[in-house]
């Protein structure tokens, strides 16, 4: 998810510049590094949720293998 | 003020284009290696749910030959359990990773482990719809 609230004052940057009909090249680049820099941050966050989720969830059925490898008949 | 207006909307849709184009690499190794990871760990949960079911006396399996007699079961489990074990190694080894490292070849070796392992779990599992339908939602994998 992309958190929208961190977005807002780069969009309004960009909004401003373009508005205002600048040569502010160097400007634009430099906004598109942050808003890749933003959207990186919130994949990187995603997906480390992601990963604790695996982990729990695999050791719970891990341990559940584990009983179920001794099942008897 | 119109030509203004116009260079401000050229600038805004260049942005937008710059920005759309690098989406797709952003996620980068760490990313491609969680997709992996949540894929495998979808794949075994359903492996290890549908055997479940299917173990011979307990309630609801379905009788011989469709059942899986308990001596497999144990097997089944025993391969389950290595490739949940594998999962969370690898699982913990790319949270650790810092934005932006290649992924580590561990990770692979790791998943191709793990593959190894359902597709020996899938072998003895007795052929019939169950096996059909789990194979379907897995992937094919048979």
């Amino acid at each position: 998810m992309i958190d929208l609230s961190k977005l807002g004052p780069l969009i309004q940057q960009v909004v401003t510049l373009g508005s205002i009909g600048g040569n502010g090249l160097q400007t634009a680049i430099a906004l598109v590094a942050q808003f890749k820099a933003v959207l990186a941050s919130q994949g990187y966050e995603s997906d480390t949720s992601e990963l604790e989720k695996v982990i729990a969830d695999a050791s719970r059925r891990q341990a559940i293998a584990a009983k179920e490898k001794e099942a008897e008949a | 003020m119109l030509r203004t207006n116009k260079r401000g909307a050229i600038l805004i849709a260049a942005l937008a284009l710059l920005v759309l184009s690098g989406c797709a690499s952003l996620g980068g190794p760490r990313h491609v290696s969680t997709v992996g990871l949540v894929s495998a760990h979808s794949v075994l949960s359903a492996i290890q749910d549908t055997e479940m079911r299917l173990v011979c006396g307990r309630q609801g399996a379905p009788a011989a030959p469709l059942c899986v007699p308990v001596p497999t079961h144990r097997q089944i489990s025993a391969h389950l359990e290595q490739a949940f074990a594998l999962e969370v190694r690898a699982a913990m080894l790319v949270r650790s990773l810092p934005p932006g490292t290649p992924q580590p070849a561990e990770v692979v070796t790791i998943l191709v482990q793990v593959n190894a392992l359902v597709r020996q779990a899938m072998e003895l599992l007795p052929d019939g719809k169950d096996k059909a339908v789990l194979a379907q939602s897995i992937g094919g994998q048979k």
